[in-house]
């Protein structure tokens, strides 16, 4: 079964395990017009990813247009003056690359994976759609048809994928770190080809892009091509990023999403500091050692207690992701086990999250979780993508390409103090959100709900 | 994984579906540039277990997969029960629980885990190269697979949990459509049925029917393991010995039966209350070693397997916002494996889809691609080459599936060199010939619920 929340601290942080190579390892440029460039080589292949990020995402948006971020992204793939709609993707297929894009809360990314003697392709075809979109009304009608038909298949349909949509909203009251990537309904079907234009005329330029290339390149040939394809766009000025930042909590928050679903979830976020909004690093890294204590493999507390021993719950686990620009959750969630309801499940697992603010945490939990952290490492060299992915979001949530070494040292420092400590001071009711699924079954004749099920406040259920 | 898990985490939204389909599809692409072909090497453990090796150096790790002839095809009178002895193995031994293997392998930053399918059963692993993690974790992984104890009570919360995974697709519109084409598509054969079993079949299986079905599956000449890593030719040797040292020798588990040939076209309609209806529409199709495979990828490539350039995502995505996304793939098995067509579409959209892509599927196997899809196709799956064996773990995939299947260690550049042959002629006759066009399924599930995901009375904002 799917795991609610992979511990997903590992993958985003890759940390050297003590080799031979140099600090970063990676070679950073800047362009005269503020345009960044990171390179890291990888000869294994003769193969390249590049990629350009951009920064800006839904904690940029307002509500009424939530999801401009993630529609833009896909308009990038409709045409320029000099290319027509699909013809980036056909030109990178025909020499045998592939190309994508995601969004997110705090980026928006555009990557090519192709032989290492193309890259100049990718470079010269991303310059072109930095400033010469075309965003035909036509074609953004269509484009955000497929919009809607994605949220309703990553969302609407996936009972907990709303509820995680909804536990988030309830969590962050006040800050736009609340809203969904792809956008709220509503937003998503009032949105118009001038919103999407003025969002690409605000944010796409190059002092807010950064170039990530990983692979069979030399730095100072990546920098020259750089330059020759991006070095004459003009640097604009951005609006300000707003400090997402949120108000105190007050006190604990429960939202019920009702779906069509056969099984009930449990869906658990403390709000806590992301590597950008902590007052000492410490702390986050420290949150990470602890997530791995809950769910760093099958021998970590959560999948040994209260999956196999309690038996409480089917499946289970714990994730933290410190890179952000805001404020993030640490998560815990479930699904029951057979013949177990949810209120079992909840008090399991909030049990664990005392224990560790209470009782022993053993130096071979601390030394396993460590010695996991630099495997994964290791593991995670093996794909170019996934490094560059590291790259570009170091660098767009704004810590910068050393705070990679700084994130191994200080989680090699953590001690079962430091976890009890920031167990007790984040780990607290103040801070959490609960929201639990209730399935209304599949059969097709259960009620629509309305807003009568809502979560305590009243005001925290968006959508 | 990782990066899935990654992106889908931090980006929750992106441009192209991650189609598990595509994945299948692309088993066989790995097609590394000349200078670049990696050596594959053969031999055969001393107690009968096929290996295949390749030697690489870049990074201190290993990646293993030990594949057995032990999938859900091989469940018999006991629907389900390959699943659950594949779980089974890491609920312990004789003398090590589940929470002991758990930290013998995490102690050591090792990732081990198990699985199974329609074909096969699998153990894999990768872990840190040095003798010091690698020795403990193979011995420990070398005895849970050749001596699970199945200890009652794991057995029963191991049943437990696959019953929650039968609910969990119950609820899934996905899951269901593709268990509805299986079921239409296969009639009686050994692939027909939903793999996890029933409710019913997993109470009716004992602790004696999984020890038997692992005392004949889990046999070494019933298996096949790919390396890929930081050893020598001499350690990998090593290292093979330790994993299937501890198996019985066994015999092979005897071919499937054919897949027999569909009577008519069927169309299957389940509601569900979802908001897009889950569409699948194909036939059977071919089994691993069809000899015009490359012609047939290229061809399905143009057809609805190259991403954004494809016909389908062409007509019903770009031309029309229908889908998010549209896909269409050969999965090769053991025995004759599906093609398939799916879609999601919101559900007042259905009927134009379907309707789009059967029209797409008949004209192209009337006519098949043109030369120009042809000769764009064999560009990009030749010259992507490179890119689909650039690291470890997925090189380790494809030397399980050629071993597997027993394909020849040169199967990736023999593939890679036929496919630049092919021409439109070659791929239209090999899709006629492997596809065809008629009798077929076609599966709608859900798309039943009003879409109004931000009305009743909450769009307070």
């Amino acid at each position: 079964m799917q795991k609610y929340a992979a511990r997903l601290l590992a993958l985003t942080m890759c940390l050297w395990a003590g080799n031979a190579l140099a600090a970063s390892g990676v070679s950073e440029f800047e362009l005269d017009n503020g345009m960044k460039v990171l390179v890291r080589e990888d000869h294994r292949a003769p193969v390249v990813v590049s990629q350009v990020w951009y920064g800006v995402g839904s904690v940029d948006e307002h509500r009424g247009i939530t999801g401009v971020s993630h529609v833009l992204e896909h308009m990038m793939f409709k045409g320029t003056g000099a290319h027509g709609p699909g013809e980036f993707s056909e030109i990178i297929a025909r020499n045998g690359g592939k190309d994508n894009a995601f969004t997110s809360h705090d980026y928006t990314a555009y990557y090519q994976q192709i032989a290492a003697d193309e890259l100049e392709t990718c470079l010269r075809l991303e310059a072109d759609r930095m400033t010469g979109l075309t965003l035909a009304p036509e074609q953004f009608q269509r484009e955000v048809g497929v919009v809607r038909e994605e949220r309703r298949q990553r969302i609407e349909d996936q009972p907990r994928s709303l509820t995680y949509e909804r536990m988030r909203a309830a969590a962050f009251p006040a800050s736009t770190a609340r809203q969904p990537v792809i956008g709220w309904s509503a937003d998503l079907e009032a949105l118009t080809a001038q919103d999407v234009r003025d969002w690409y005329e605000q944010w796409y330029a190059p002092n807010n892009a950064v170039l990530v290339v990983v692979g069979d390149v030399d730095p100072q040939q990546v920098l020259a091509l750089a330059r020759k394809h991006f070095g004459d766009k003009k640097p604009i000025d951005l609006p300000r990023r707003v400090a997402s930042t949120e108000v105190e909590p007050r006190g604990e928050t429960r939202v019920k999403v009702h779906a069509a679903a056969k099984l009930p979830y449990l869906a658990m976020g403390w709000r806590v500091p992301s590597l950008t909004t902590v007052d000492d690093p410490a702390d986050a890294y420290a949150l990470d050692v602890l997530a791995g204590i809950l769910d760093g493999g099958r021998s970590a507390r959560i999948e040994r207690n209260v999956v196999r021993g309690r038996e409480i719950a089917a499946s289970a686990g714990a994730g933290y992701s410190p890179m952000a620009r805001t404020d993030e959750l640490f998560t815990i969630g479930g699904t029951p086990a057979q013949g177990r309801d949810i209120d079992t499940l909840e008090q399991a697992l909030r049990a664990e999250v005392e224990r560790l603010k209470e009782g022993d945490i053993g130096a071979a939990e601390l030394d396993r979780v460590k010695t996991n952290v630099r495997a994964s490492d290791v593991f995670q060299r093996d794909s170019m993508y996934y490094q560059a992915m590291r790259m570009g979001m170091l660098e767009t949530i704004g810590v910068g390409q050393d705070a990679y070494e700084r994130y191994q040292e200080g989680v090699q420092q953590v001690t079962a103090a430091d976890v009890r400590r920031v167990a007790q001071r984040y780990l607290t009711d103040e801070r959490l959100t609960v929201a639990q699924l209730v399935p209304d079954g599949v059969d097709g004749n259960a009620p629509r709900r309305g807003a009568g099920e809502g979560p305590i406040g009243g005001d925290t259920i968006v959508d | 994984m990782s990066i899935d898990a990654l992106v889908h985490h931090a980006a929750a939204a992106a441009r192209r579906v991650a189609a598990a389909a595509a994945a299948i599809g692309l088993l066989a692409t790995a097609l590394p540039a000349a200078a670049a072909m990696p050596d594959v090497q053969q031999w055969t453990t001393d107690n009968g277990a096929r290996v295949m090796f390749i030697e690489a150096h870049e990074i201190p790790a290993v990646n293993v997969q030990m594949t057995f002839a032990a999938g859900s095809a091989r469940d018999g009178e006991h629907p389900g029960i390959a699943h659950l002895a594949s779980d089974l193995l890491m609920s312990g031994t004789a003398d090590m629980d589940a929470d002991a293997l758990a930290r013998a392998y995490e102690n050591e930053g090792a990732e081990v885990s198990t699985g199974a399918a329609r074909d096969m059963g699998w153990v894999e692993f990768r872990s840190l190269s040095e003798d010091e993690h690698l020795q403990p974790v193979a011995r420990t992984v070398a005895r849970m697979t050749a001596a699970p104890a199945f200890p009652d009570a794991e057995i029963e919360r191991v049943r437990s949990q696959q019953k929650t995974s039968l609910e969990n697709k119950a609820q899934s519109p996905g899951d269901l459509a593709r268990r509805a084409f299986w079921k239409a598509a296969y009639g009686d054969h050994p692939y027909a049925h939903e793999p996890l079993g029933t409710p019913d079949s997993l109470d009716a299986t004992t602790r004696a029917d999984l020890q038997a079905f692992h005392d004949r599956y889990y046999v070494a000449r019933n298996a096949n393991l790919a390396i890929v890593g930081d050893l020598t030719r001499e350690r990998a040797q090593a290292l093979a010995e330790t994993l299937t040292g501890p198996l019985a020798a066994g015999k092979p588990a005897p071919a499937l039966p054919p897949v027999p040939k569909l009577e008519h076209d069927r169309t299957i309609h389940q509601p569900f209350p979802s908001t897009q209806a889950h569409v699948l529409i194909g036939r059977p199709a071919i089994a691993r070693g069809y000899e015009r495979w490359p012609a047939l990828y290229v061809a399905n490539h143009v057809l609805g397997g190259g991403g954004f350039s494809s016909r389908l995502m062409t007509e019903v995505r770009e031309k029309r916002g229908l889908v998010y996304g549209v896909y269409s793939y050969v999965s090769p098995m053991a025995a004759a494996g599906p093609f398939i067509i799916g879609l999601q579409t919101r559900g007042d959209q259905t009927d134009q889809a379907v309707g789009i892509v059967r029209k797409e599927f008949d004209r192209f196997y009337d006519e098949g691609p043109t030369t120009d899809e042809v000769d764009d196709a064999v560009k990009n799956i030749a010259g992507g080459f490179p890119l689909r064996i650039d690291s470890n773990a997925d090189l380790s995939g494809y030397l399980s599936m050629m071993g597997f299947y027993g394909l020849p260690t040169d199967y990736l550049s023999r593939f890679r060199n036929e496919v630049r042959e092919v021409d439109a002629t070659a791929a239209h006759a090999a899709f006629a010939d492997a596809v065809g066009q008629r009798p077929r399924v076609t599966v709608i599930v859900g798309g039943d619920r009003a879409d109004s995901g931000h009305q009743g009375g909450q769009g307070a904002q």
